[in-house]
């Protein structure tokens, strides 16, 4: 995993026609984190493992960019589904535990993955709801916490004050907050051992 | 992490535990040259890091969206060190909207108007996330408050179908010239041009208003036309059946029921640049009836050569009917 080490934010110039890596990230939250929902339904249908779930996620995150880092694929949606498959192959493989046959799942999609994605254009109203189920999720100190920092622009510091708490504990509640958003945003629910 | 994770604590989720401790550090607290560093550092440690953090970067950047509308509102602060990230989705203002009202904040009328128009001819679709939708037929210019409540738009010209899903919480509300429309659940269409503004309802009711609150508003329910010029306002009940052809542009047609000359070509001079004129008002006072393309100006001609035996003369840009 860390064998191109060399291509790290030391020298992000030198790249030559590779892209640069701040590329990369504007490629990967622009192209690939609209697709999180589709990547994680496919990964629940073809995984029995669920607590495996997020670190698959990852490792294909991680597979997809370093390919980026070469080149940017151009149909995000295609690559990042392949990547999955392989991915969930090669562990079937090396853990022995399903057939493989058991990843067809992704013919299936097939037709989705030629089209553009039309998640990437509307927030439907499940959005909403689910906008709302995450909000209600966060503790309410958590909740506070965001509000004060997004809607009236407070720092970490101003919170704590208006808060009354330690600083330690907001960064808490705001690393919690940032996290069950970002999963609201990409598709996920967020996971219940995660009550903030 | 909790303890009670019955399985076997995943790497991805500490990593992403760590991400988020870097992001709200940098983005809510005073972060200087050497935080960057030591962020960098981590982020270098693993590609795993870096997309763990982009990931929230995106999202977080996401969320923000929603709350953006409210941010223009509250006074400017020392800017934060916060990096601008490419937009994701397509705007969707309702749900900005709806998180100012779960946030618990009244949202305030905005000033920020995005104005849709299509040229002669042209002919265009606005959907909202509750399902209602707009259509704007040739030649019009509408305006709207995306971010307000209620939801208000300017009809400065042209011809728009209005079809809204009823939110008497999120009255829709259409300004035309001194007339204020709102909407009570309903399909309705609203047209206007220099001399008059007509509004014809299709289903459900409609409240008219003058801008000026110099009139009482009045409810208008299916089948109602009414015509409002400087002089005043009239109204008159149509036929559904009628009215259903006057939304012939939906699928690109003129439709005309015992029409006069006048009429029809003033019709089809909306739709198109190439005009049509009528030579005398004999030719103005015939009547025609039948069904065309809004942009088959030459069939329409050839109709009116044949059936009424006029003569057709094109001459540059217009095409003159005469005896």
């Amino acid at each position: 995993m860390d064998e191109k080490r060399e291509n790290g934010r030391e020298n992000p110039d030198v790249q030559g026609a590779f892209p640069r890596k701040r590329d990369v990230a504007n490629w990967f939250i622009r192209e690939v984190l609209p697709l999180e929902a589709i990547l994680m339904q496919f990964l629940h249908h073809n995984w029995r493992n669920q607590s495996d779930i997020a670190d698959l996620r990852q490792d294909v995150y991680t597979r997809v960019c370093d390919a980026a880092r070469r080149q940017l694929p151009e149909h995000a949606k295609r690559f990042v589904l392949t990547t999955a498959r392989n991915l969930l192959i090669n562990r079937m493989r090396d853990e022995h535990v399903v057939p493989i046959e058991a990843v067809a799942d992704i013919d299936a999609l097939g037709v989705a993955i030629d089209q553009p994605g039309p998640e990437q254009i509307i927030m439907a109203r499940d959005d909403l709801r689910r906008l709302q189920r995450v909000l209600d999720r966060l503790s309410p100190r958590c909740r506070e916490a965001m509000i004060l920092a997004h809607i009236e622009g407070l720092s970490g510091q101003e919170i704590a004050a208006r808060m009354n708490i330690g600083q330690a504990t907001v960064s808490e509640h705001l690393a919690n907050g940032i996290r069950a958003l970002t999963d609201m945003m990409f598709g996920e629910m967020p996971d219940l051992g995660r009550k903030a | 992490m909790s303890e009670a994770q019955k399985f076997r604590p995943s790497t991805a989720m500490e990593i992403e535990i760590r991400a988020a401790a870097w992001l709200q550090r940098k983005r809510y607290w005073m972060w200087n040259d050497e935080d960057q560093v030591a962020l960098d550092a981590w982020l270098d440690e693993s590609p795993a890091h870096d997309v763990a953090f982009w990931r929230l970067e995106g999202g977080l950047s996401q969320a923000e969206r929603f709350a953006a509308l409210k941010h223009l509102l509250t006074a400017t602060r020392t800017p934060r060190n916060r990096r601008i990230l490419p937009l994701m989705f397509g705007a969707v203002a309702s749900l900005a909207v709806f998180v100012g009202l779960l946030f618990g904040i009244p949202f305030i009328q905005q000033n920020n108007l995005h104005t849709y128009a299509t040229a002669v001819g042209g002919h265009r679709t606005l959907s909202f996330a509750d399902g209602s939708k707009i259509e704007l037929n040739t030649d019009t210019v509408v305006r709207l408050a995306s971010g307000a409540r209620p939801l208000s738009l300017y009809l400065d010209k042209g011809e728009v179908f209005f079809q809204i899903k009823h939110n008497a919480d999120r009255p829709f509300v259409i300004h035309a010239g001194d007339h204020r429309i709102v909407d009570l659940g309903t399909k309705f269409i609203i047209r206007r041009d220099e001399q008059q503004l007509q509004l014809a309802v299709m289903e459900g009711r409609v409240q008219l208003d003058a801008e000026n609150n110099s009139a009482k508003p009045r409810t208008l329910t299916a089948g109602d036309v009414v015509v409002a010029t400087a002089k005043g306002v009239t109204s008159e009940r149509k036929p559904l059946t009628a009215l259903s052809d006057e939304l012939g542009w939906q699928r690109g047609e003129l439709v005309f029921d015992h029409v006069t000359l006048a009429y029809a070509v003033s019709e089809f001079n909306r739709y198109n640049s190439r005009k049509l004129l009528v030579a005398d008002t004999h030719v103005a006072r015939l009547t025609i009836d039948g069904k065309f393309r809004t942009n088959n100006i030459d069939l329409f001609a050839r109709v009116t050569r044949d059936v009424l035996k006029l003569r057709i003369e094109t001459i540059g840009n217009e095409t003159v009917l005469s005896r």
